[in-house]
């Protein structure tokens, strides 16, 4: 129950109503929790389908739904403005974003931080995101990993670089528990 | 003898043909083309209306004027597009207009009456639910795309089977520039009505073009009107009597008027419920046929004259529901959640609203679509916008005043000679 009221509160955040410049648009964003892909990174949106089922499952209070973005560009300026809080997309593309580089040199590198991989794709949140939620939606993944193909094993991603603190400490829970079972 | 057929066949292989019309020309053609991908790339296009947009040509009386616009949402929506890419989409950008045309003899304070000539279709359309808007938001909440193929013969799609959506085009948006006061005006009211709760879009750099006028820190950011509201200047009115042939007077609010057409719809019913029509991009071509002088001040908003095409319209079998001003116990649709909205929250009967009677006839029509037709609610709520019309029936046998929604069941493929 705490787990869903945190979700509530992801939904509620200050950080959607950010420059979105449609008023009512801002109220779809309210309610979910949106997983953005891109058209042109070919990987990203179908795995995105495969990632909101599962969560959905876990927290149906999520309410999560994919959003498919042009182009790369459409997803730095979404998440950038925070418009956006959560992006699958292949580990080139979220290196380039975080890093400011390849083909967004020039431009300020994103406060993002990695929750999961899935073989080449990383699932991502802007680091600034509250640690309950992290953590609840850390521990959706990790509750649906016989359903997410490639997923890395948790004793793996606990060494993988910018994971997002939350997201380590749920997984380091997540296999303390497992261990303990 | 030899020389003669020698000149003739030399004639007849060099001269310019006139064997058939392809060269007799009388047109004086003014166009505005489409340049890059999307407005921001292009000169020829804008989305916020203000006195000081650069004017991109000028025109006389009579001349053609074609205008190659693009879609409402600016958008790169393709044939394959899904519900997930209208998360994305930057409504910022809407609407992008072509133009705007000097009318050469044209002032302020003068009225011009401009005939819609010619209206090609893209190939490609598409109607959307958009989360957040549409006549019946607060019921269809998620997002949903059709992806329309087109020709001038019908809209067919794969995720329409068995429908085809007769073409009747018409410019969703075309109009004329404001001038300084009138947007000085209309900025104070609508701030007024925003006050209160109304679905008011202030000015907003955020994708506003011309952006060294209109954008982020534009010399004129915050008196650049939006362009979502039709106004005294015309615009997004989508009226879609203005069929080809008709001729539409607008008042001129600034020396040349500055005349500009873009989000031009496919088909589109009386309503557009969800919305969004059959949007698409066009080359839309338009004539100024007379200049009226000193006439602005007889016209409060633009108007229409028309012959035989609402006839052409109007469908050859329909069905038809009738609302009245009913709704939920407890219920505030969105359009009554301000002002006044809380006293009829517990009232199932409405006094003269045609609001909720419009809704109440809608509502209905889709009920009906879902189970005599077997569309899914989306599906009935896409097509009661392209090819539903709402009627005001009466507006005197208080309380209850009647809007009717009018189906044009040509659309369904069964029952047309095919």
């Amino acid at each position: 129950m705490k787990r869903r009221s945190c979700l509530s509160a992801l939904v509620l955040s200050p950080l959607v109503f950010g420059h979105s410049p449609w008023g009512q648009y801002v109220v779809y964003r309210q309610k979910h929790l949106l997983i953005m892909s891109a058209k042109t990174d070919p990987e990203s949106y179908p795995y995105s389908e495969l990632l909101v089922s599962a969560i959905n499952r876990a927290e149906p209070s999520a309410k999560a739904r994919p959003a498919r973005a042009k182009n790369l560009e459409r997803c730095y300026d979404l998440l950038s403005t925070n418009q956006m809080q959560f992006m699958l997309l292949s580990n080139e593309a979220t290196a380039q974003m975080y890093l400011g580089s390849g083909s967004f040199a020039g431009k300020p590198p994103l406060s993002m931080s990695t929750i999961y991989e899935f073989g080449d794709l990383v699932f991502s949140v802007h680091s600034s995101m509250e640690s309950n939620i992290v953590r609840i939606v850390t521990h959706a993944v990790l509750e649906q990993l016989d359903y997410l193909p490639s997923a890395t094993r948790p004793e793996a991603m606990v060494k993988s670089k910018n994971l997002h603190v939350d997201a380590h400490t749920a997984i380091v829970t997540f296999l303390a528990s497992s261990s303990a079972a | 003898m030899k020389k003669i057929v020698a000149f003739a066949l030399l004639a007849a292989l060099s001269g310019t043909a006139h064997a058939d019309t392809t060269d007799q020309k009388w047109m004086t053609i003014v166009e505005i083309e489409k340049k890059g991908m999307h407005c921001a790339d292009d000169p020829n296009c804008f989305n916020r209306y203000h006195p000081e947009v650069p004017e991109k040509a000028s025109a006389n009386l009579g001349d053609m004027i074609i205008y190659h616009t693009r879609d409402a949402l600016d958008t790169e929506f393709t044939l394959d597009s899904i519900p997930a890419d209208l998360a994305t989409v930057d409504l910022g950008l809407v609407h992008p207009m072509t133009g705007p045309v000097h009318i050469n003899g044209a002032n302020r304070g003068d009225a011009i009456e401009v005939e819609v000539v010619d209206i090609v279709p893209d190939q490609y359309g598409y109607t959307v639910i958009a989360p957040g808007f549409g006549f019946l938001r607060d019921i269809f909440t998620e997002p949903y795309i059709v992806n329309w193929q087109l020709t001038r013969t019908g809209a067919v799609s794969p995720g329409m089977p068995g429908i085809t959506v007769p073409y009747e085009a018409f410019p969703g948006s075309i109009g004329v520039m404001p001038g300084m006061p009138e947007v000085l005006k209309i900025k104070a009211r609508e701030a007024d009505l925003a006050a209160v709760g109304g679905a008011v879009l202030g000015p907003s750099g955020a994708g506003a073009l011309p952006s060294e006028l209109c954008g982020l820190g534009g010399v004129a950011e915050n008196d650049c009107l939006r362009t979502i509201p039709p106004r005294e200047n015309g615009g997004n009115m989508d009226v879609q009597q203005m069929q080809i042939g008709t001729r539409i007077l607008f008042p001129c609010f600034i020396d040349g008027c500055g005349l500009f057409v873009g989000d031009v719809h496919y088909a589109q019913g009386d309503g557009e419920v969800s919305g969004t029509a059959i949007e698409m991009g066009s080359v839309t071509t338009l004539r100024v046929r007379k200049i009226h002088k000193g006439k602005a001040s007889s016209l409060d908003m633009p108007a229409t004259l028309g012959n035989d095409q609402i006839i052409d319209m109007e469908p050859t079998r329909y069905y038809q529901t009738v609302g009245i001003p009913l709704k939920g116990k407890g219920e505030i649709p969105p359009t009554h959640q301000y002002l006044t909205g809380a006293p009829i929250a517990n009232l199932e009967n409405l006094n003269e609203d045609l609001t909720i009677a419009a809704r109440h006839a809608l509502l209905q029509m889709i009920d009906y679509l879902v189970e005599e037709h077997n569309l899914t609610k989306e599906q009935a709520y896409v097509l009661s916008s392209v090819a539903v019309d709402l009627r005001v029936g009466q507006v005197v046998d208080v309380p209850n005043y009647v809007v009717t929604a009018v189906l044009n069941l040509d659309v369904f493929d069964k029952y047309r000679h095919y």
